[in-house]
């Protein structure tokens, strides 16, 4: 038999990495649930609740949803919104079998974009740098050899401006891979949590 | 119930119950439950989200001896509820054509 003091330990250990403000809100919430609850026996009480980890992923989902539909989409809340997604992949009850598999086409998911975006930074980056590197040494050569001294200064004046053009296209790029990609994982979530409700309801 | 129900239709409830008197969570869940097959812990994230958009404030009230939070319905609560209901209505008005039509038109 579980005790009132126990599972609401476990739901606080699994939404733990929310703000703290959150994680009491939470806790109060179902303290004060089950103080209501009190006649009753704790079983039939948890058993209309359902475990602590499916509570956990239910606050924890809404999270997820609630930092995709904010409009001013960020990277950085697009990886906050990613975090949340994982932790409530991680907090719902399901088969560990599938768990592993769940987690691993995540990680891949996010391997791939991650790649992705940093090969096309380093692209980005390295374009400009050899542009001016050639520049400097055109410049270098000018007094041996003009015709040479033409040719790198050209070469890397074309490099260093198809770096600059790409620069807004690599940025844009990056956001909608990363806003893909939650709205990726926020999907395969929601089947997931479907196919388990059933079970705790 | 064999239908699904979605999460707006969720909304629309809690902002119905509340908009008829104030509740605290667990009496608000235990409302919901007689007409909704939900788990009692769904409602949770519902209230939070509607008090993050405004629709709900909370007042702490003691009661014997500890703390019972009542959800009370706002201005833009209740012209949200009355947008809700206004949907459901137009649904309820299109689902009945064929259901109960279908019946009736043997």
């Amino acid at each position: 038999m579980v005790s009132k003091d126990e599972y609401l330990k476990k739901l606080r250990s699994k939404i733990k990495k929310l703000p703290r403000e959150d994680v009491n809100e939470a806790i109060d919430y179902y303290q004060e649930y089950f103080a209501e609850a009190g006649e009753e026996d704790i079983e039939s009480v948890i058993a209309r609740l359902g475990s602590p980890s499916f509570v956990a992923s239910q606050i924890l989902a809404d999270y997820a949803v609630k930092d995709i539909t904010t409009k001013t989409s960020t990277a950085k809340k697009n990886i906050s919104a990613i975090w949340f997604i994982i932790l409530a992949i991680f907090a719902s009850p399901i088969a560990l079998p599938l768990l592993i598999i769940v987690i691993t086409v995540v990680f891949i998911l996010i391997l791939v974009c991650g790649v992705s975006i940093l090969t096309f930074l380093i692209f980005i980056v390295g374009l400009p740098i050899s542009g001016l590197y050639s520049i400097i040494s055109g410049f270098a050569v000018i007094v041996q050899h003009w015709q040479t001294s033409l040719f790198f200064i050209g070469i890397g004046l074309i490099a260093l401006g198809i770096g600059v053009v790409l620069i807004s296209p690599f940025v844009n790029f990056s956001k909608k891979a990363s806003l893909g990609l939650v709205n990726l994982l926020k999907k395969l979530f929601d089947k997931i949590a479907n196919n388990t409700r059933r079970e705790y309801n | 119930m064999s239908f699904q129900l979605g999460s707006s239709l969720l909304d629309a409830c809690v902002l119905a119950i509340l908009a008829k008197e104030d509740a605290y969570g667990y009496s608000l869940t235990q409302q919901v439950r007689e007409i909704m097959d939900i788990s009692d812990s769904t409602l949770y994230p519902v209230l939070r989200r509607l008090q993050k958009k405004n629709f709900l404030t909370t007042y702490d009230q003691p009661f014997q001896g500890r703390n019972r939070r009542y959800y009370r319905i706002t201005a833009s609560g209740i012209e949200k509820y009355e947008e809700l209901l206004q949907d459901w209505v137009e649904y309820k008005k299109k689902i009945d054509s064929v259901l109960v039509g279908g019946m009736n038109g043997e």
